[in-house]
């Protein structure tokens, strides 16, 4: 009896603290202040009927599936890592330092990264970013056999060896996070990989500056083997400089990007890609 | 008159039916605020939040594999977004925060604590009490969200209320209110 009062006091008590009249979601206003979003979700629409096939986006599965996707995602993965760290450990960034790299990172609008495979052969990525939204719009990937070039309505995969191209009707970003805004987007996905992060400044040798070391370690996982990386970070601009992987499951990821250029201008016709004489075509 | 079924409203907004995904906000509004709240113990930023999770939905409900998990699928992206908009503000809403808020709406010292006890339970336990009592959510909806039978809501808010009361006895909270 003095339970059901106490519980019935309680229920009052907590109504009372924090009770609200359920909110009323108008939809015709959203749609006036979300205008960038339903125009992308629209333009997919009209790209085709392999849409409703789309896989979700994620850059483990891709690292895995695709050498030339793993590129792009490489950079991901580095700058997720470095900015993980922030997150992973406030009492060590001080609140200026994760504002500073927020700041850095959003002034991002364009990534090149220079790879090398783990069979020494040498590629690049280039990844267009919208600075505002910090969605990604283009990319491209070039190393050994395969060329990816990924634009709002389609994504190609040249196998050069095959001469084969394979198209989709939807753009396969490089990675579920935005380049720009990795703060936001990527904490949850490095914590829930269990992964460990330390960090410290040294004085770096080659580059004759001194640099923030990342070392990061993700546990093996259901799909994919551990790894184990070094993320070398400007102090300054708070952008990564190189990277490197220490151990990896094959196929997991390039063994290097050996450098990182940011806002670099973005040559013509990089994201045009044309069907080559004579390749077979597979739309997927 | 009828009430289209959820899944047939995710496979059409999947398929491009802009109006669909609508009704699936309309649907899930008040739900992804309570989430929200529970992350932000701010009400407008609670309903920004939940605005914007649709947006980061429209934009990825295509890839969404299991349609049947739409709920929780748009809980997760809501808990992102609250959890990003603090990180935005580079601070962290908290106890003195809702204080602050009670402060401010005139409100009394039992409203006071009664949500510092609700701001010490864990994640979940917290989600769980504000999605029930905020705006009064049906088990039903708490259910959809949290993917959890209404006997587990029940044994959970059952616990999460012994442990605010516990607190609430701790802090001086007079026990014949309680």
């Amino acid at each position: 009896m003095n339970a059901d009062k106490n519980n019935k006091n309680l229920d009052e008590l907590i109504f009372g603290a924090i009770r609200r009249d359920k909110p009323q979601f108008d939809f015709d206003k959203w749609k006036q202040t979300h205008k960038k979003e339903i125009d992308f979700f629209t333009s997919q629409t009209t790209g085709g009927e392999a849409l409703c096939s789309a896989e979700p986006p994620n850059i483990w599965r891709m690292i895995m599936n695709s050498k030339i996707t793993k590129l792009a995602t490489v950079a991901v993965v580095i700058l997720a890592v470095v900015l993980g760290v922030s997150l992973l450990d406030r009492s060590a960034a001080p609140v200026y330092a994760i504002e500073q790299t927020i700041q850095a990172m959003r002034s991002v609008s364009l990534v090149r990264a220079y790879c090398t495979d783990w069979d020494g052969s040498k590629g690049e990525v280039w990844v267009q970013i919208d600075p505002e939204t910090g969605q990604e719009e283009y990319y491209y990937a070039d190393i050994g056999n395969l060329l990816i070039v990924a634009t709002p309505k389609k994504t190609f995969y040249y196998h050069k060896d095959k001469n084969l191209v394979r198209i989709r009707n939807e753009y396969v970003p490089a990675a579920e996070v935005r380049f720009s805004k990795l703060f936001e987007d990527l904490p949850d996905l490095i914590q829930r990989l269990n992964g460990k992060l330390d960090y410290k400044s040294e004085f770096d040798q080659d580059l004759q500056k001194q640099v923030i070391r990342v070392h990061g370690y993700i546990p093996a996982q259901k799909d994919f083997g551990g790894k184990e990386f070094i993320i070398s970070v400007d102090p300054k601009t708070k952008l990564p400089i190189n990277t490197e992987a220490i151990q990896a499951a094959p196929g997991q990821g390039v063994k290097s990007v050996d450098r990182f250029e940011y806002n670099v201008p973005i040559p013509q016709g990089l994201f045009d890609f044309e069907i080559p004489e004579g390749a077979d075509v597979v739309y997927e | 008159m009828f009430e289209r079924s959820e899944i047939h409203l995710i496979e059409a907004a999947a398929g491009g039916d802009i109006e669909s995904f609508g009704e699936l906000c309309r649907r899930y509004y008040a739900v992804m605020v309570a989430i929200a709240y529970s992350i932000l113990s701010d009400h407008h930023l609670a309903e920004d939040a939940a605005q914007e999770s649709f947006a980061r939905a429209l934009v990825r409900v295509r890839s969404l594999k299991d349609r049947a998990k739409f709920a929780p699928w748009l809980a997760a992206i809501c808990r992102n977004v609250a959890k990003d908009m603090i990180a935005d503000r580079a601070r962290r809403i908290n106890a003195e925060g809702l204080s602050q808020a009670a402060r401010n709406n005139n409100d009394n010292e039992n409203n006071h604590s009664i949500r510092r006890a609700i701001e010490q339970l864990p994640a979940p336990a917290k989600e769980l009490i504000v999605m029930r009592y905020y705006n009064s959510l049906s088990y039903e909806q708490i259910g959809s969200v949290l993917g959890i039978s209404r006997a587990t809501i029940n044994g959970r808010i059952a616990r999460a209320k012994r442990k605010m009361a516990s607190y609430l006895r701790k802090n001086g909270f007079p026990e014949n209110r309680l």
